[in-house]
């Protein structure tokens, strides 16, 4: 039997956006969360519990970047909360307050996207999107003098 | 250059025209790889121009407003440098703008940018942000072309006859200077020639930094680069070993003798430029200990600097691990880890020659410094009076990670406060904060718009100002900003491989895959996660093997294809499902062992795969049909033969010589 010659490279690496790919859930109960987009409108949507709310950005085509995937490496997915929700979430881990103190536009009330798990009692909330500023440190850093 | 034959573009009819275009006939079916190399040919075979064109530059308002020539059934942007910074910009271009034709050239023949070269090998989830470029790259209205190099290959002018907007966003590619005695002296590297080294810079393939010969090292600066540095030279090999950090290195840091880094910084804790995810990781690593010198420590927090850190969330929280790393400080005579010392206050002020060997280093002299000045404004100061006196660290390694320069293309104007390109929300500005005088049809992107400072992610905000800056203007077809000049992007390539006086492998997103899962390959036969390729001269020597190995493919193919021509047998396509009972053949070898055995052929396994498909019903009767042909043709021939012999006898009596006896 002739063996079919081997194919001519290997096969791309297919896009892995997630931790846990294939999570959105249509199945699952669902609860309402308003996004405070950057041009100051609202968009209402209805997401899944135990999805983040980078995924679920990304679901409703929401800009929110996530460039490093959800593994914790980048502050791009950066959010911010109301206190009364804020207060219901577990606390920040120390890597993810790292990369927020990167994070421009910071606020008390802000958390990575990519951490914020949608859950019953976070029903309602509404999620702000920090406003873009072209200069990267505006949250208090000042360059070198030279 | 390929794409243009398959991608459909779509066309409005909003283009107006002066006259059609003249069509151009449809090209005979050859193969990319065989036209690519058709036009190496012919670049070997005609010699370059005698006379050397002088370069463009660009001319400020040279821009005719010609509305005629002006095409817009579709946006034609170039991108050059195809780092994160490009990449950005064109996704949110293609993201806004459905008309959007990108193509994407940078001067290496991989993208990425600092991606693949400047982000640590030991930092694998940061090049996650790759997945989202090969997206972009994947689209397709994306062309992306690898080792042209902006002014070499191509001129900046050049490209703004093609494209409607050229976004620079090739970053900087000089280092800053400390103005020391030494400095040029071998041992000392810039931390952009470091981080090139073992990240397998096609440009840092020559840098052999000295590992073996001192026990110290020293970094200068206080930023992630020099965090990533220090990390680098005392990590574990164990952990370094299973990244994708260039083979060279690693067998240099297997080797490396060093076990003290000194990172030394002229100012204090508070204005150092560093993350706290970087600092923090310091702490974790396994068999190195941070250590930071209480002394110095108190001496840089004078109030100033307390009322710098108040109202700063990260400084504030970066002040337990600078505490936990003095803690460390009475260890460092009795641990067997490698050391990094954070030092403050401490400035270069000559890196001194070997005695024997005057060309390399040898070690370097440091003094303290004091802050003076305002919060926000402090400034470093020598000390004087009895703590004044130098010290001297002996190392044969010297890092200067102080941060990068501008290499801009001539007639652009530089600002003298940063040294970015002059530009106003993105558009190449004629003097300094002059929005009303731009060079048409050129944006600025990433660290050439902002200055050399950032993580990628500042990146975003800093693409999306320019690609809406850029939409707006296409959407207003603004003729101040936009180049008029347009004449659309096809068969650019190949005007650019005409133009070369050298011929150059012009690499692809194809290639780029290609190359990367022979990384990839090459790295898991290592047990690394890839193994880089170091030189622009093995990539394309391994880009251009696989590309003959095709061609060969092809070859073998055309033959097996022709002759099943010859019999006349139905073919199909290539990729084409073998229908029940087919026959797939796959090179010429096959094909005979299929002719001579008569063995039933089972497709369901190779389906869909390349090859030429048969249906079993034909295959006697294309056999037979092939033999039936040559068996008659040989009788007929014979027969005509024989006839024309006893005609001739029957003439002449005599089938002697023609000339003689015919007529």
């Amino acid at each position: 039997m002739p063996v079919p010659p081997p194919p001519l490279a290997l096969p791309r690496m297919s896009r892995r956006w997630f931790s846990h790919p294939g999570a959105w859930n249509d199945k699952a109960e669902k609860i309402t969360v308003h996004f405070l987009l950057k041009d100051g409108s609202k968009k209402t949507v209805e997401a899944p519990i135990g999805t983040s709310v980078l995924e679920v950005a990304h679901h409703y085509d929401i800009d929110i970047e996530g460039a490093c995937e959800a593994s914790l490496a980048c502050s791009t997915c950066h959010v911010i909360l109301e206190e009364e929700y804020f207060d219901k979430l577990e606390e920040a881990t120390e890597r993810e307050e790292d990369l927020l103190d990167m994070a421009p536009g910071l606020a008390e009330t802000s958390r990575l996207g990519c951490q914020v798990i949608c859950a019953p009692e976070l029903d309602g909330m509404t999620v702000k999107l920090p406003s873009v500023t072209r200069n990267f440190y505006v949250d208090g850093h000042v360059p070198k003098p030279h | 250059m390929w794409r243009s034959v398959t991608r459909a573009r779509p066309v409005l009819p909003l283009c107006s025209l002066p006259s059609a275009p003249p069509v151009p006939p449809p090209r005979p079916f050859i193969s990319r790889v065989r036209r690519f190399s058709q036009l190496q040919h012919f670049q070997e075979k005609h010699q370059p121009p005698s006379e050397p064109q002088p370069r463009q530059t660009v001319l400020p308002w040279e821009d005719e407003v010609r509305e005629g020539s002006f095409r817009w059934d579709d946006y034609n942007v170039c991108i050059v440098g195809a780092g994160p910074a490009g990449f950005y910009t064109a996704k949110y271009l293609l993201k806004k703008e459905e008309m959007m034709q990108i193509d994407i050239i940078e001067k290496l023949p991989m993208p990425g940018g600092l991606v693949r070269y400047g982000v640590a090998p030991d930092h694998p989830e940061v090049k996650n942000v790759m997945n989202d470029f090969e997206e972009v790259m994947n689209n397709p209205r994306v062309r992306y072309f690898g080792n042209i190099e902006l002014q070499k290959e191509v001129g900046i002018n050049q490209l703004r006859e093609w494209y409607h907007v050229v976004v620079l966003a090739y970053g900087c590619q000089k280092d800053k200077m400390l103005g020391l005695d030494g400095e040029d002296l071998e041992g000392v590297l810039s931390a952009r020639r470091f981080v090139f080294w073992y990240n397998g810079h096609p440009e840092a393939f020559s840098v052999q930094p000295d590992l073996t010969s001192s026990e110290e090292a020293v970094v200068i600066g206080h930023g992630n680069v020099a965090l990533d540095c220090a990390r680098v030279l005392t990590r574990k090999i164990s952990e370094l070993e299973k990244t994708d950090i260039s083979d060279l290195a690693e067998s240099a840091l297997r080797q490396s003798a060093i076990r003290w880094v000194h990172v030394v910084g002229r100012r204090g804790v508070v204005q150092a430029a560093w993350t706290n995810k970087e600092l923090r990781e310091l702490t974790q690593l396994d068999g190195v200990l941070p250590i930071v010198d209480p002394a110095e420590y108190e001496a840089n927090m004078n109030d100033a600097s307390k009322k710098e850190m108040e109202g700063n969330r990260g400084k504030q929280r970066m002040m337990p691990i600078i505490e936990t790393m003095m803690k460390n400080w009475d260890r460092r005579e009795i641990t067997d880890k490698k050391i990094i010392q954070l030092r403050f206050l401490t400035s270069p002020v000559r890196i001194t020659p070997h005695a024997a060997e005057p060309w390399r280093a040898d070690g370097i002299e440091l003094r303290r410094n004091r802050l003076e000045g305002e919060p926000g404004r402090q400034r470093a100061v020598p000390l004087d009076g009895p703590d004044a006196e130098p010290e001297y660290v002996q190392s044969n390694l010297i890092i200067k990670s102080v941060g990068f320069k501008h290499d801009a293309v001539p007639g652009l104007i530089l600002s003298e406060e940063d040294g970015s390109v002059c530009h106003h929300e993105g558009r190449v500005e004629l003097a300094y904060q002059s929005p009303f005088q731009i060079i048409g049809g050129l944006y600025v992107a990433g660290w050439l718009k902002r200055g050399p400072k950032g993580v990628i992610a500042s990146n975003i905000p800093d693409a999306m100002e320019t690609a809406n800056t850029i939409l707006k203007d296409l959407w207003a077809r603004e003729r101040i900003y936009i180049s008029f000049r347009s004449k659309g992007r096809e068969g650019v390539v190949e005007k650019v491989v005409e133009d070369l006086r050298i011929p150059r492998r012009i690499v692809t997103d194809k290639d780029y895959f290609q190359t990367k899962n022979e990384e990839i390959r090459r790295g898991i036969e290592r047990g690394k996660t890839a193994s880089k390729f170091l030189r622009i001269k093995d990539m394309i020597q391994f880009l251009d093997k696989s590309y003959r190995d095709v061609l060969d493919k092809e070859q073998k193919e055309i033959s097996v294809r022709s002759l099943l021509i010859h019999g006349t047998t139905p073919l199909l396509t290539r990729n084409q499902r073998a229908p029940e009972g087919a026959l797939l053949l796959t090179s010429g070898s096959e094909l005979d062992e299929i002719i001579n055995t008569e063995r039933p052929y089972n497709p369901s396994s190779i389906d869909g795969k390349d090859g030429v498909l048969l249906p079993v019903q034909y295959r006697e009767f294309a056999i037979r049909q092939r033999s039936e042909y040559i068996g008659l043709g040989y009788m007929l021939g014979m027969c005509v033969f024989i006839y024309y012999c006893m005609y001739r006898i029957h003439v002449s009596g005599d089938p002697g010589r023609p000339d003689e006896k015919w007529i």
